[in-house]
């Protein structure tokens, strides 16, 4: 066993290496790249011998975070959301300071939310995924989350009980990407982007899907954020028909995902919605036809006149945004 | 803490992230996941960038070398079940 982490070569060879050309020093290259691999029968002390400052202050900053989350987990835990107040614990995340609320009574059972510090889901033991995840972005917030270097992980969700989490292991040899709903590049701290990568925020999502339009949209929507200054923010799944997949008997596939935008300067509301699927085509629909379809009264603040008006979403634009960010 | 450590070892977990800016690699236990966009400049910012990810890239090669490997690595299908929402 290997490992990639930065700091892995020695000093002297990076050194060495950023002086000179890649090619001339090919033989060179490859001897000293092996030669910490020789002792790869015992990884650990290796990694330690070969660390850099970079690495210990990860790790640092990994103990420090370890220590803000358990804090975090006890001052965040919310109960069950039907009966609990409108806005679940975190109202700042909610147009109004109110959460979406359940419709469709099978979605219900177990159904529960959790806060993040940088957005709220709404959790199905069933789906074992989110059925939404919400986020209130503003300029100022995106404008902090830029340039965040990341070094993360994805994890299980440990403030849900066991027998409802999605593991790790169940999307294992899937094929399929673990979708954020609630993008990691929206976040605008290093705790807000670990907690990201919980499995409570993501779904089986379509390699392609996730790579391509999905990622466009997710751009689309931090460049609107920037010129319209706030909006708030619902992404999910679907699971439409009268069959769905399931991954290990457990998680289960949505069929389609959409990103609900409500715009205060309009005050209005539309969303994208794609297949879950190898696609480049969205379309843009209401949020009172994306209720019906999902089940829930997504945004519970605005009236039901003022659910059927679409507003114009920009076009998905993958990969447009930090052309010129920084490497840290 | 288990979950945050950094040091990357190809197709050993289902965890770990390393972002470089845009792009990221993503560690599965049956691929190394490489996604999103860089720029390679051409100034020292761009040659240090070009190193780490060839670094990264020898690491996954090593890795893959240091092992049995068969044809193509099996997926898993999912299983088609009764929609429970519907």
């Amino acid at each position: 066993m290997t490992a990639c982490s930065r700091g892995m070569l020695t000093t002297e060879f990076r050194l060495f290496m950023e002086t000179d050309q890649c090619a001339l020093l090919k033989p060179l290259h490859s001897l000293l790249l092996e030669r910490p691999y020789l002792a790869q029968t015992s990884p650990a002390p290796l990694c330690s011998l070969l660390k850099s400052g970079f690495n210990q202050r990860v790790t640092f900053v990994a103990f420090f975070l370890l220590f803000l989350t358990s804090l975090h987990s006890f001052a965040y835990e919310v109960g069950t959301t039907p009966k609990g107040n409108a806005s679940g614990g975190c109202p700042e995340f909610f147009l109004g300071g109110v959460a979406p609320r359940v419709l469709n009574t099978k979605l219900q059972p177990g159904y529960r939310q959790l806060c993040f510090s940088g957005f709220s889901v709404g959790y199905s033991p069933i789906s074992k995924t989110p059925l939404w995840s919400a986020e209130h972005l503003t300029r100022e917030s995106l404008r902090m989350a830029k340039g965040l270097r990341r070094v993360n992980a994805f994890h299980e969700e440990t403030r849900l009980p066991e027998q409802d989490r999605a593991f790790l292991s169940d999307y294992a040899h899937s094929g399929f990407d673990r979708g954020h709903m609630s993008p990691s590049a929206d976040q605008s701290s290093e705790r807000a982007q670990e907690e990201s990568f919980s499995l409570a925020n993501m779904v089986p999502q379509n390699s392609n899907n996730n790579r391509h339009i999905w990622e466009g949209i997710e751009s689309a929507t931090r460049t609107w954020t920037k010129s319209q200054g706030e909006l708030f923010i619902l992404t999910g799944p679907l699971f439409l028909g009268s069959h769905v997949q399931q991954l290990k008997g457990r998680v289960m596939v949505p069929t389609h995902i959409f990103k609900l935008i409500y715009d205060p300067q309009q005050r209005k509301a539309s969303a994208y919605m794609v297949l879950n699927e190898a696609t480049d085509d969205y379309k843009v629909i209401g949020l009172g036809e994306l209720e019906k379809l999902s089940g829930i009264d997504l945004i519970p603040f605005l009236q039901t006149d003022q659910k059927n008006t679409l507003i114009d979403l920009p076009r998905p634009t993958p990969h447009q945004e930090h052309k010129n960010s920084g490497w840290d | 803490m288990k979950h945050l450590n950094s040091d990357f070892i190809p197709f050993q977990n289902e965890s770990q992230v390393i972002t470089w800016g845009e792009f990221s690699a993503e560690n599965r236990v049956d691929r190394v996941t490489l996604m999103g966009s860089i720029d390679l400049t051409k100034d020292r910012e761009g040659l240090a960038k070009a190193i780490e990810l060839r670094d990264f890239i020898e690491c996954v090669i090593y890795s893959l070398q240091s092992q049995t490997l068969v044809d193509q690595v099996p997926k898993v299908s999912p299983t088609w079940i009764k929609n429970p929402f519907e």
